[in-house]
């Protein structure tokens, strides 16, 4: 070929990729594949039941020199709320033993059934309030707020509320360690487990456990005392579950320079975890702490901050769990754990021990949110503004919170006696309107 | 003396060229001839006006057969001769040739028939034949073919039959026996004359000294098709079946006819062996026309057994030497000297060993077990189980959806065939093996273009290690990898097709090129698009391979055809490229990597305008465009085979430019410059950020669900995923595997009624309600609940029910057996009809490929004639 020749070639060939370059800006349209579709399924939900603990329980007898001594003391007062259903057992409204309610209904929710128990103690090794939620049974949970070395005791309170025997196991989570522990309840089973011979000591650790049957209640009753002073006493029900977004709303400083609040993280992930800790000040500064957590480990934040309110939000890139440990000065010394709480749409329904209360309402998100806060004295419509919270007392025996978007709860319950936070929780089983996927 | 009689009658056919070559001889004959009548059946009459010129007689009867032809030459003579000499127009008989023949006839006054040693008219040495004969089934058998004469058959000798193309018969036999029998097969007409005179007492015999030049048009095919009713091979194939008629003893005769579909049936794998498929379609069209004429090939068989005993046509049926001797011959030929084939091959130049570095860069992928990421999943157990889901239109989700399994299955089919006892190992070998193949493959690509070993394995280094195959590599991309690696072979195999010198070549290498095609198909419809178009180009560039070429489309088509054809159901086009549910989505062609890698390749291939030959630089530069424009502008499916193709292109070109660089220092300093930019992309693209094949079992449910569906192939399990929403899985049988997806699932979710019971089932277990379960149970089939993700709620919920018993934790979850009975019918998968031909086709191509005597004999042979 001549040299014109291959010269027109060198160009057809430039033109021919130019002109793929410039197909660039031609595309056909595809069609965008249907998204699968899930079906609704309602079946009959198993009846909805609730387990409250009782009361509280001493070890060592009443002076603590009783060796060996576990035993329950005192009364609960168990307050509950019924919708429409059929009781199936209804209890007393003064315990001396764990309890459960159980209802049968269709539809589930706190609406349908809602109960929490509470103990004034004023002994002399043990005082202060302890309040709880009812919750209901579960097949594994964790349990943060354990507390041991000097001055501190755990007592774990497992309970079957099951005709069948069933097998719990329990790990224990130390710093740098972990153990575990088989414990068997026989049907309708109770049992009180000194903590002190697993935990070495440890200032903090966590609990995980697991049935290996049906579901069981499980919660961990913490005393704290002072040489020969109680300082405090609480009893709480398994923490939330980890998440990359955890919130507690309803933290105050109540111990302004005589003890500190603490923030426990804990990662149950394989790798260590980044945390952000933001606690949002109402009327107040707020104050933000970036730290990191071990795998299967903790993290404390003790935050110096101002008298006031707190709305705190932990937001991880790993799933984390956390309880904000916070101690209260009134009449007595007392403390109470405060729980991540549970985001709600739409209907809540709490029961109110006879405890002078307030509601802690939080929204942490970029958005104000309407709630509409009904008691026995009637309803009112409460704007909470964006990353903030409200605290709202509130008289009576029960109350309910309604929303279109979404809310995190906590009641707070102070007595010049004592101090206890308690955190609502949904009451369902699964029956109605589960979105099942087929393949 | 010259004191025979004899009349010439020359059979024409409107072929004015030879008809003149052939008057000419015959008027330049030493022997005297009476009367030459030239009979013209085509009425052409530039034949007419030429026969005229010559002085000879001419009639035009009109198209008749050879037989009626011949016999209307011989009415027409004013006298009667005692000899008719048979010509055709196509033969060109030598001034001697009648001589020698009368000759023959008077020494032995027992001869009725003589024949002339016929030799071919393009090439004078050869000798196209010396007396016909049969095989003893019957099959018409030429006794000396393309042999180059040197008088090794110089003797006059009696033989079965010799053809009509300068035939010399006596008239009074020729009456007796009532000439050529036109109710038989063309191809059969002489050698049924010539029996009939044996079969009367008469020697037929071969004068090899009469010698007469033929062009063969019928055996050439160059008649028109009505002229033998068909292709030549037809026209065998028939004279076949009716010589068989004649010659077999009754019972054998009916045997044949009763099993002929058979017949035809078992020999296509021996001529697919022999490259030599339009035999098989030549049987198939015998075996209808011998059903449909039975009654006058028996009555051709009565008259010809009525004229005496057959004895003495046994002692002259082609003995077994005769016929191994023919067969071998078949394959001699001259050795090849073309270009490429004198360059040193991959192993001879010690290139092989550079196979090593993409093997290194593959060294991640060393199979182990199954590869699970990514999406892909364990292949079936084993050949068997993997088998029913290559080229099923149906799936086996719910109670089975009728959508094409994905065409990537061919794929692990192969890979099942590789290892049949494991094909997720068989799969991984392949995955490994890719680049290697890929860069074997670019080696004999660039063997076919590039002279230098040394250049053609950096071309083949530079596409096997190239950033977008390795990116494929480790991204563990194994539809578009393979795709990308099999796309040299196919080119490679395209251009020896093209290139055969033979048809039983050219055979083979379609063969392969089919099956690459196909395997193309399979992974990257649109990769195969391109180069379905490139194969047509090609078959149109060269009609004389062209033919042959256009069937390799044939296997790729079989692999699309039940995407084609939901394609077609659906009205939707676009699923013709989804090849498989783990295929790439697709990417940005022009990505800044892909920009610089042309972008370079562009500047190093542009000189070779300059220096190589227009035709490779607008076959591989337009193959390149092509590629790079179908990759814009298709938004549907991933374009990295055909960024790759293009590459390719690219760098053969590239490697062209640099091997013509005169200059050493240049030509080395540019090797040096590619050889680090190759060995750089292996390094950055093939080991950094590489996705880990997470090598597995191929068990992907519990060892109890495996064993329990060995002895009963149609279980069911479902499988639950907590989350939001609920996921219900009905999984069949020993799980889902990789062979049972279909990427069009994605775009036809699955319906079906089954979804609201199993909907049901799986809100009853999650909520522990056994009451409604049971009779959900009874509905479908569920033998066993699996809860694949961790949640001890929802297994405390499903442990309570009294239906379910517990099997264990399990690596896959916890599993509960269903204790009650399931009564319900499990549909079953109804396969296409058209589906035994999918595989059929595809087998044919494998026996196509498989290189026979036909093929690899006679591989080598000298181009542009011998010397």
């Amino acid at each position: 070929m001549k040299i014109p020749g291959r010269i027109l070639g060198v160009v057809l060939t430039l033109a021919g990729l130019a002109g793929a370059w410039f197909l660039q800006g031609v595309s056909f349209e595809v069609a965008q594949s249907p998204k699968p579709e899930s079906i609704s399924v309602s079946t009959t939900a198993k009846p909805l039941q609730l387990y409250c603990q009782g009361p509280l329980a001493e070890l060592g007898g009443k002076d603590g020199t009783d060796l060996g001594s576990m035993a329950l003391v005192g009364k609960a007062d168990v307050r509950y709320r019924l919708g429409a259903g059929s009781l199936v057992s209804e209890p007393e409204s003064r315990v001396t033993e764990g309890v459960a309610i159980a209802m049968a209904s269709r539809e589930q929710t706190t609406a349908t059934l809602v109960a929490v128990q509470s103990q004034l103690i004023q002994r002399p090794r043990m005082a202060g309030l302890a309040a709880t939620n009812c919750g209901q049974p579960q097949a594994e949970g964790w349990l943060l707020n354990g507390m041991a070395g000097s001055g501190f005791e755990s007592i774990l309170h497992v309970a079957n509320p099951n005709a069948v025997e069933v097998q719990i196991e329990l790990v224990f989570h130390l710093a740098t360690s972990s153990n575990s522990h088989l414990v068997t309840l026989a049907p309708f089973e109770s049992q009180q487990l000194s903590l002190a011979s697993f935990v070495e000591a440890e200032p903090s650790f966590a609990i995980h456990f697991q049935s290996s049957g049906q579901k069981v209640s499980v919660a961990l009753q913490n005393r704290s005392s002072a040489g020969l002073s109680a300082t405090g006493v609480e009893l709480k029900g398994p923490t939330a579950k980890a998440s990359k977004t955890l919130a507690i709303p309803g933290f105050e400083i109540l111990a302004d320079g005589l003890a500190k609040p603490s923030l426990r993280i804990f990662n149950p992930g394989p790798a260590a975890a980044n945390a952000l800790v933001t606690f949002l000040g109402s009327g107040t500064n707020s104050d933000v702490v970036e730290i990191e957590v071990p795998a299967t480990g903790f993290a404390e934040v003790s935050p110096e901050l101002q008298v006031g309110d707190y709305l705190v939000l932990v937001e991880s890139d790993a799933e984390l769990m956390a309880e904000l440990y916070n101690p209260y000065v009134g009449k007595n010394f007392d403390f109470g754990w405060l729980t991540p709480a549970e985001a709600f749409t739409g209907e809540l329904t709490v029961v109110m021990p006879s405890f002078a209360a307030k509601i802690a309402i939080a929204n942490p998100s970029t958005a104000e949110l309407t709630v509409v806060l009904t008691l026995d004295a009637g309803s009112q419509a409460i704007r909470v503004p964006a990353r903030s919270q409200l605290q709202v007392p509130v008289i009576g025996k029960s109350l309910s919170l309604e929303s279109q978007g979404e809310y995190f709860v906590n009641l707070i319950l102070t007595d010049p006696k004592g101090y206890a936070v308690i955190t609502p929780r949904e009451n369902q089983n699964l029956g109605s309107n589960i979105q099942v996927l087929v393949r | 003396m010259a004191s025979l009689s004899v009349a010439a009658i020359v059979v024409s056919h409107a072929q004015a060229d030879l008809l003149a070559r052939s008057l000419e001889a015959i008027s330049q004959q030493n022997h005297p001839i009476q009367q030459v009548v030239v009979v013209e059946t085509a009425g052409d009459q530039t034949s007419i006006d030429l026969a005229l010129s010559y002085g000879f007689s001419v009639i035009e009867p009109g198209p008749l057969r050879l037989g009626a032809a011949i016999q209307a030459g011989i009415n027409s003579l004013s006298d009667t001769p005692g000899w008719i000499w048979v010509l055709h127009e196509d033969a060109i008989p030598e001034p001697d040739a009648l001589k020698y023949l009368s000759q023959a006839a008077e020494i032995s006054p027992s001869v009725a028939i003589i024949g002339p040693k016929l030799l071919e008219l393009d090439n004078s040495i050869q000798i196209q034949q010396l007396g016909l004969t049969i095989t003893p089934t019957g099959r018409p058998f030429l006794l000396v073919q393309r042999e180059y004469d040197q008088g090794q058959h110089d003797r006059a000798g009696d033989t079965m039959a010799v053809s009509t193309a300068g035939m010399l018969v006596s008239l009074g036999v020729w009456q007796q026996l009532g000439g050529l029998d036109d109710t038989t097969p063309v191809l059969a007409q002489d050698l049924e004359f010539c029996a009939k005179a044996r079969v009367a007492g008469y020697r037929v015999i071969v004068e090899a000294n009469a010698r007469v030049h033929h062009a063969g048009l019928s055996m050439q095919g160059k008649r028109p098709r009505s002229w033998l009713s068909g292709s030549f091979s037809q026209g065998i194939s028939r004279a076949h079946l009716h010589f068989a008629t004649l010659y077999l003893p009754t019972f054998l005769v009916f045997a044949i006819y009763l099993t002929l579909p058979l017949m035809v049936l078992l020999s296509i794998p021996g001529n697919l062996l022999q490259k030599r498929p339009a035999r098989s379609v030549a049987q198939f069209s015998g075996w209808i026309w011998a059903w449909f004429s039975v009654p006058t090939r028996l009555a051709a068989r009565k008259r010809f057994r009525s004229l005496g005993s057959l004895k003495p046509l046994k002692a002259l049926i082609a003995t077994r030497s005769q016929r191994s001797k023919r067969r071998r011959g078949k394959y001699e030929v001259e050795p090849e000297a073309s270009p490429e084939s004198l360059r040193p091959g991959i192993f001879r130049s010690n290139s092989a060993w550079f196979v090593l570095l993409p093997l290194i860069a593959s060294i991640q992928l060393f199979p182990t077990g199954a590869i699970t990421v990514n999406g892909i999943l364990p292949l079936g157990a084993n050949l068997e189980k993997l088998l029913p889901f290559v080229a099923s239109n149906s799936i086996p989700v719910l109670d089975s959806i009728s959508l094409p399994t994905d065409p990537f299955n061919w794929w692990l089919l192969l890979a099942a065939l590789l290892s049949p006892a494991e094909p997720s190992l068989g799969f991984a070998a392949l995955v490994f093996a890719a680049l290697s193949m890929a860069f074997f493959g670019a080696w004999q690509l660039g063997k076919l273009f590039i002279s230098k070993p040394w250049v053609i394995t950096l071309v083949a280094l530079g596409y096997s290690l190239s950033p977008q195959l390795l990116t494929l590599k480790s991204n563990l991309a194994v539809v578009e990898l393979l795709a990308a690696s099999t796309i040299p072979w196919t080119l490679f195999f395209l251009i020896r097709a093209l290139g055969a010198f033979n048809s039983a070549r050219a055979w083979r290498w379609a063969g392969l090129l089919g099956l690459a095609l196909a395997l193309i198909a399979a992974a990257s419809p649109i990769a195969f698009a391109l180069l379905g178009v490139t194969v047509l180009v090609a078959a149109v560039s060269k009609p004389k391979r062209g033919l042959i070429l256009l069937w390799s489309y044939l296997p790729a088509l079989a692999v699309l055809y039940p995407l084609g054809r939901f394609a077609l159901e659906a009205q939707n086009w676009s699923v013709l490229t989804q090849s498989s549910a783990i295929a790439l989505s697709p990417t940005e062609p022009f990505g800044l990597v892909n920009l610089v890698v042309l972008g370079v390749l562009v500047l190093l291939s542009l000189p070779t305008w300059f220096v190589s030959d227009a035709k490779v630089n607008f076959g591989l530069f337009g193959f390149a465009i092509a590629a790079l424009s179908l990759s814009v502008i298709q938004p549907i499916s991933s374009s990295a085979p055909l960024t790759i193709a293009a590459a390719l292109a690219l760098l053969i070109l590239a490697g062209l430019a640099n091997e013509s660089v005169r200059k050493r220092t240049i030509s080395s300093l540019i090797g040096i410059t590619v050889t680090a930019g190759v060995l750089y992309s292996g390094f950055t693209f093939g080991f950094v950020n590489q996705v880990y094949p997470e090598f597995k079992s191929s068990r992907v449910m519990p060892a109890l669900v495996v064993a329990a569906s060995e002895q009963d192939s149609n279980l069911r399990t479902l499988v639950i995923e907590v989350g939001e929403p609920l996921t219900a899985t009905y999984v069949w049988g020993s799980g889902q595997k990789l062979e049972m997806s279909s990427a069009l699932l994605e775009s036809y979710p699955a319906k079906s009624d089954i979804q609201i019971a199993l909907a049901e089932i799986a809100a009853n277990l999650v909520a522990g309600n056994q009451d409604k379960l049971v009779p959900l149970l009874s509905e479908t089939r569920v033998d066993f609940v699996l809860l694949a993700t961790p949640n001890p709620e929802v297994e405390v919920g499903i442990s309570s029910l009294d239906i379910l018993q517990p099997a264990g934790a399990t690596d896959y979850g916890v599993l509960w057996r269903v204790e009650s009975e399931n009564q319900s019918a499990v549909p079953a998968i109804k396969n296409d009809p058209i589906r035994p031909w999918q595989f059929g086709v595809v087998a044919a191509f494998a026996l196509l490929a498989l290189p026979t005597r036909a093929s690899i004999l006679g591989r080598r042979r000298k181009t542009g004639g011998a010397k």
